[in-house]
């Protein structure tokens, strides 16, 4: 048994990003430029996991309306397309795949829809509906499609489907706000097993994570320590209940017998970012897979090589990704160039790549880091691989693994 | 990847490298190092620790209670309780670590 994990994202016509085949690892980073379309591929991936555990109306209009997601083309009206290509837990595969059609006025409609499973040992098990139409069914099983709720919704009740609905509605991407974990929380009604993406349940999920700490190595006392490793002097951070709100406690040691309290309203933003990354990590009910924007922001440089560190252990409860555009982040020596995803924008239009042969090699040989290219602007995307990917892209091709 | 360790004394200087891991010289002393960060009451050094692929991943597998050996966090709390004898006795690399030391704290005294 290994961690499941998201192998190959193909999307179509999802904001500025066109066509793009992106492979990841275990930890994944995307580097460019501010604007560049970093930022809507992680978006791509949490608007599948809004339509699953939520509804296709509402993902659209959390992110302003299906104009807002759509890509905007001078031609034909465009579908939007996902495909999600996972390593299951067990050692076998699966393939989902959806393509939303626009109507007039915000309208919108499952073209089609195609899930396939092949577990390690057995017989695979696919399903697939055009038009809310299945035209291939999971035997024995007839349930009600709806031309605007995805049928995987549905079928995750079936023992076969469920790990791909489990894992693409644990898809978490964290856009944490330092003064959302500030401000006095209300009592979490998840209890804390989750984090939600601002933080703003972070005293309640700190909470969880110290209770259940001995039976889940140890993670509230490794908190602390990593803490006290990028702010220094904070030897501690502990859950506090006022009233019926919740915040944090920090205890700085000052050289004094006791140490000095702080309320979470004294800490800064960088700190209190570096605790809800922690969290994100290693929160009691690990993410299928945790996207982070930027993680390094408000944080100082020298710290970025210890933030990194904690992705990487988070690799062994969640599948990471992160954005950035920081030659710190980037020159962590544990970081291979396969790792690496290059974005790019050309004229309005989004190009996800690996990094080229050429600066693969470089990397390779270690003669520079990846940070020393980013900061020389040598860090670009591989433009024959754009072209392939998009002549290559096929939401419905064929499954077999390559 | 190779942790250099760098021993830079005014007498003089030497260079030594853990073979193939820092971590080797843990797993060289891993009696020595039971109970630590949870570390397994029954760990036992394996055979030739400097030859083993990825030092830090044979560490995280000795652990107990769903923990994983963190570089940053870990290899402090390691280096501070790690048998030097034991590790000697196992990892040549350590060896020479260690005798180099010696020589250079020697060649200081009067």
């Amino acid at each position: 048994m290994s961690n499941p994990m998201l192998r190959q994202v193909q999307v179509r016509n999802y904001k500025n990003i066109a066509a793009c085949i992106v492979n990841l690892e275990r930890l994944t980073v995307l580097v460019g430029p501010n604007g560049a379309g970093k930022s809507n591929f992680v978006d791509a991936l949490s608007f599948v996991a809004d339509c699953l555990s939520h509804s296709i109306q509402l993902a659209f209009a959390n992110r302003g309306g299906i104009a807002a997601v759509r890509r905007k083309s001078g031609g034909h009206p465009t579908h939007i397309g996902l495909r999600l290509r996972l390593d299951l837990a067990d050692g076998g595969w699966a393939d989902y795949a959806f393509d939303l059609a626009a109507r007039p006025r915000e309208a919108f409609s499952i073209a089609r829809e195609r899930c396939v499973v092949q577990p390690f040992m057995g017989p695979r098990h696919e399903f697939e509906v055009e038009h809310g139409t299945f035209t291939r069914e999971v035997p024995g099983i007839r349930p009600q499609v709806q031309s605007d709720r995805l049928a995987l919704t549905v079928l995750s009740a079936t023992e076969e489907f469920r790990p791909v609905f489990d894992f693409l509605t644990g898809i978490r991407r964290y856009n944490l706000r330092p003064e959302r974990v500030r401000e006095l929380q209300d009592p979490d009604p998840g209890e804390g097993f989750v984090l939600l993406p601002d933080g703003s349940n972070a005293a309640a999920v700190l909470r969880r994570i110290k209770e259940e700490s001995a039976r889940n190595g140890h993670a509230y006392e490794r908190i602390c320590r990593l803490l006290g490793k990028v702010v220094s002097d904070t030897t501690s951070v502990l859950p506090k209940s006022l009233g019926q709100k919740e915040t944090l406690e920090f205890r700085q040691d000052v050289g004094q017998q006791h140490a000095w309290r702080f309320d979470a309203l004294n800490m800064s933003d960088g700190t209190l970012r570096v605790l809800g990354i922690l969290l994100a990590v290693y929160q009691s009910r690990p993410a299928a897979l945790i996207a982070i924007e930027e993680p390094e922001s408000t944080i100082h440089p020298a710290a970025a090589e210890i933030l990194m560190d904690i992705l990487i252990d988070g690799t062994e409860r969640s599948q990471v990704l992160i954005t950035t555009h920081s030659p710190d982040v980037l020159d962590n020596r544990r970081l291979l160039d396969g790792q690496i995803v290059a974005v790019e924008s050309a004229q309005g239009v989004a190009q996800i790549t690996p990094l080229t042969e050429t600066t693969r090699d470089v990397i390779r040989q270690r003669l520079y880091t990846a940070g020393e290219l980013l900061r020389q602007g040598e860090i670009q995307v591989d433009r024959d691989y754009a072209d392939q990917a998009t002549r290559q892209l096929d939401l419905f091709g064929s499954v077999e693994n390559t | 990847m190779n942790t250099p360790v760098l021993v830079p004394i005014v007498e003089g200087y030497s260079d030594v490298l853990a073979k193939s891991e820092f971590e080797a010289w843990f797993l060289g002393s891993l009696e020595s190092l039971r109970g630590v960060r949870g570390l397994a009451e029954a760990a036992v050094s394996p055979e030739r620790p400097e030859d083993i692929r990825d030092a830090k991943g044979y560490l995280s597998r000795q652990m107990t209670g769903g923990r994983t050996y963190v570089e940053v966090d870990d290899q402090p709390a390691l280096a501070d309780r790690f048998d030097l004898q034991l590790a000697r006795q196992r990892c040549p690399s350590f060896d020479k670590f260690i005798r180099d030391v010696e020589s250079l704290v020697a060649a200081l005294a009067p």
